[in-house]
């Protein structure tokens, strides 16, 4: 039987951790899916979408099967999912994030019960799902089919960035507001029949001021310390700190959480305390998802003198200043999430890049490589993770265009262990390092 | 002065020893038992030019093995060791391909550094066990793939560019009556194009150097020299550049703590059998 079927015991594949906020992270995650099974709330599971405040505002816990994808991974206990998922004949180059849900909802219809192996208690039935256009093309289809085993409805709106080329011109602008603001209605009047309620504006539009202010503390901490020398707050850290942003945004705890980041790292920037006693490479995270099931190959670079300084992923976008004409709550968030991403947009068009603005940036490693003293740039190639692979070399033609900085490649999947091989990582970060020496040395 | 460099491929074992030149090589297979045994390797060749090993200054090791090798004074990767030994062969090296047992890389050197590199993945295509599974398949000896293929007169497509789907492809060939001189230059083909596209993320520019198990097989070199568009240079032995480039740079700081003044850093050497678990 499938369901049987145990992972073993595996040693600790987790970075050490630098900061103590970043230590406070796996206590939100652990809490997030307990009270979805012990709170008499109602659940839905929901994609990364930009609008968790709205399930906030109607008393639903959400549940993100992404991050509870990376969270398998991080214990390695993917696998079981992943096997029954493609037991059911999905390819192996199907997203990962996505294999991991599916198999963890064919093995609950298979016995009815959530599936004893999950970690933290397991995802919590729903009552209904949420997803959205945003960032891939897998995710329409990953949401249906969670619908068709669960017997669950589901509810999936668009959400397109325009290109980035017309971002900036006042029609399409006003032409693609309109367009998520229905969008955005289109949800609210679904969770309002699913809920059997109806939405509190108010409500709303407090959790909403409230996310603002998240959203701007994030960036703030975010930024301060990528650019600062030495550096407080490496890439597995904010690998772990973009969460309460991605998936509790508007709570009250997330906005705790990202005061105490951003003083955290303030004290730490102020009094010149680095993570490493000595940098001797400072590197970016460039792109590509991080290797879930091993992040404590972090430490094998730092372990040589090596720092990743900045993630250039999971990263907050620079938030928009909301005009005080816009009070209307669903306004306010759609106003922000298309200035958010037009201004990475218009940085790409400054470049000469035709990105567009979907979040996912082609000119992304360009934005950080001057202002946070990069000597190299990592990227990961994700084997089963188009959207965040597919731009890559280009934008490695880019750096050796514009900031002849060394690129290296490395090569596995966020979640799918099968995909990793550890000696060839170890041995690609060693030769990258004594490049960047030899540069170092020749003075470039 | 005596300096050693000590390659551990995932296939081969190489290991030289030079003083102003290379005085004495061993190659040999390396396997589960030869990687623990390496200290074996380094004995041949010290029992060649009769040196103990105590004249040897400096020990270098690389290749996939190095960590394991209790001898070594220090351990190296195979990508700058590589560069250097072909830079010290052919000064005028711009890009060096090497293709090994069970990985391919490209390097782009500039001034004898390294200023860029790209290694295939895990998937054995376009390594040299492609080309001994396919001789397997075929009932060929590895040696004489590609002087077989030269007496190609309609090179065969051979369109997969997995080692697994290619031996199945290989055996559909046979059965349709494709001769085996036209079959090694269709797969000629196919592992030179892989590795051409993997290389090219580098912009190959001349000159080209070729090095590795896999370049002593000529029709790789020619349907190498096909796709590149210019011919390859290829050293005299292709297998031994990462083991030079170890001795050298090993001479290298040598040379520079004793131009310093300062006491050269060596391990605790043991030329014993490795052991991987201490």
């Amino acid at each position: 039987m499938e369901q049987e079927k145990r992972p073993e015991e595996v040693k600790k594949t987790s970075a050490r951790k630098w900061t103590e906020s970043a230590k406070k992270v796996r206590g939100l995650v652990a809490n997030m899916y307990l009270r979805a099974i012990t709170e008499d709330k109602p659940v839905a599971w929901v994609m990364f979408t930009l609008c968790n405040e709205l399930f906030v505002a109607m008393d639903v816990l959400p549940v993100y099967p992404e991050n509870y994808a990376g969270l398998c991974a991080t214990k390695r206990v993917g696998d079981p999912f992943i096997d029954r998922a493609e037991a059911d004949g999905y390819s192996n180059v199907t997203c990962s994030y996505a294999r991991i849900g599916l198999g963890y909802s064919a093995l609950w219809r298979d016995t009815g019960e959530i599936p004893p192996f999950a970690p933290d208690g397991g995802m919590a039935r729903p009552i209904m799902l949420v997803g959205s256009s945003l960032v891939c093309d897998t995710r329409y289809k990953w949401f249906q089919a969670f619908s068709r085993y669960l017997d669950v409805p589901y509810y999936a709106f668009d959400m397109p960035g325009p290109p980035a080329v017309t971002a900036h011109r006042p029609d399409v602008r006003e032409q693609y507001m309109k367009y998520n603001l229905t969008q955005l209605h289109g949800l609210v009047s679904f969770m309002e029949e699913r809920l059997g309620k109806k939405m509190d504006w108010d409500k709303l539009d407090e959790i909403v001021r409230r996310a603002e202010k998240s959203y701007r503390l994030w960036y703030d901490a975010y930024m301060m310390a990528g650019r600062a020398v030495p550096c407080p707050f490496p890439a597995e850290d904010s690998f772990r700190c973009f969460v309460p942003a991605f998936f509790m945004i508007g709570e009250q705890e997330a906005l705790d959480f990202y005061q105490g980041l951003y003083d955290e790292i303030k004290y730490k920037v102020d009094n010149k305390i680095g993570s490493l006693p000595e940098e001797r490479y400072r590197l970016l995270w460039g792109g590509g998802l991080p290797p879930w099931h091993t992040m404590g190959i972090f430490n094998y670079v730092e372990d040589r003198g090596a720092l990743f300084v900045f993630q250039s992923v999971y990263l907050p976008l620079n938030p928009a200043d909301i005009p005080d004409r816009i009070t209307n709550p669903l306004e306010r968030l759609v106003y922000s999430r298309y200035e958010m991403g037009i201004r990475r947009a218009e940085h790409d068009r400054k470049l000469g890049l035709f990105g567009a603005c979907n979040f996912v940036g082609l000119g992304n490693p360009l934005l950080f490589v001057d202002e946070f003293k990069v000597d190299g740039v990592v990227m990961h190639w994700l084997r089963s993770c188009r959207g965040a692979t597919i731009g890559q070399i280009y934008q490695k033609r880019l750096l050796a265009e514009r900031s002849n900085l060394p690129v290296l490649f490395v090569e596995s999947d966020m979640c799918d262990i099968r995909d990793y091989f550890e000696a060839d990582w170890k041995m690609k970060f060693d030769a990258f390092l004594e490049t960047l020496e030899t540069r170092k040395r020749a003075g470039a | 002065m005596y300096f050693a460099g000590v390659d551990i491929g995932s296939t081969m074992t190489k290991v030289v020893i030079m003083d102003e030149e290379v005085i004495a090589s061993v190659i040999g297979p390396t396997g589960a038992e030869h990687r623990r045994l390496a200290n074996r390797v380094m004995e041949e060749v010290l029992r060649q030019v009769n040196l103990p090993f105590d004249e040897i200054s400096y020990v270098v090791a690389t290749g996939y093995g190095r960590i394991n090798v209790p001898f070594a004074d220090r351990q190296i990767t195979e990508i700058t060791c590589h560069a250097r030994g072909v830079y010290s062969l052919f000064p005028t090296v711009r890009t060096a391909i090497d293709i090994g047992g069970q990985d391919a890389k490209g390097i782009k050197i500039s001034n004898g550094k390294v200023v860029g590199f790209v290694m295939n993945d895990k998937c054995a295509a376009g390594t040299g066990r492609f080309l001994e599974v396919i001789a397997d398949a075929l009932g060929v000896r590895l040696e004489e793939m590609g002087e077989l293929s030269m007496n190609s007169r309609n090179r065969a497509k051979i369109s997969s560019t997995c080692t697994i789907f290619a031996e199945q492809e290989v055996v559909s060939r046979i059965s349709e009556g494709v001769s085996i001189e036209d079959i090694l230059a269709g797969l000629h083909e196919a592992i030179a194009s892989r590795v051409y596209r993997m290389a090219e993320r580098l912009k190959i520019e001349p000159d080209v150097v070729l090095t590795g198990g896999v370049a002593k097989n000529i029709g790789v070199v020619k349907a190498m020299e096909e796709q590149i568009g210019f011919p390859l240079l290829i050293p005299q032995e292709p297998l031994l550049t990462g083991a030079i480039g170890a001795a050298l740079l090993g001479k290298e700081l040598t040379l520079k703590a004793v131009e310093g003044g300062k006491p050269v850093e060596r391990g605790t050497r043991r030329l014993e059998e490795a052991t991987f678990f201490e």
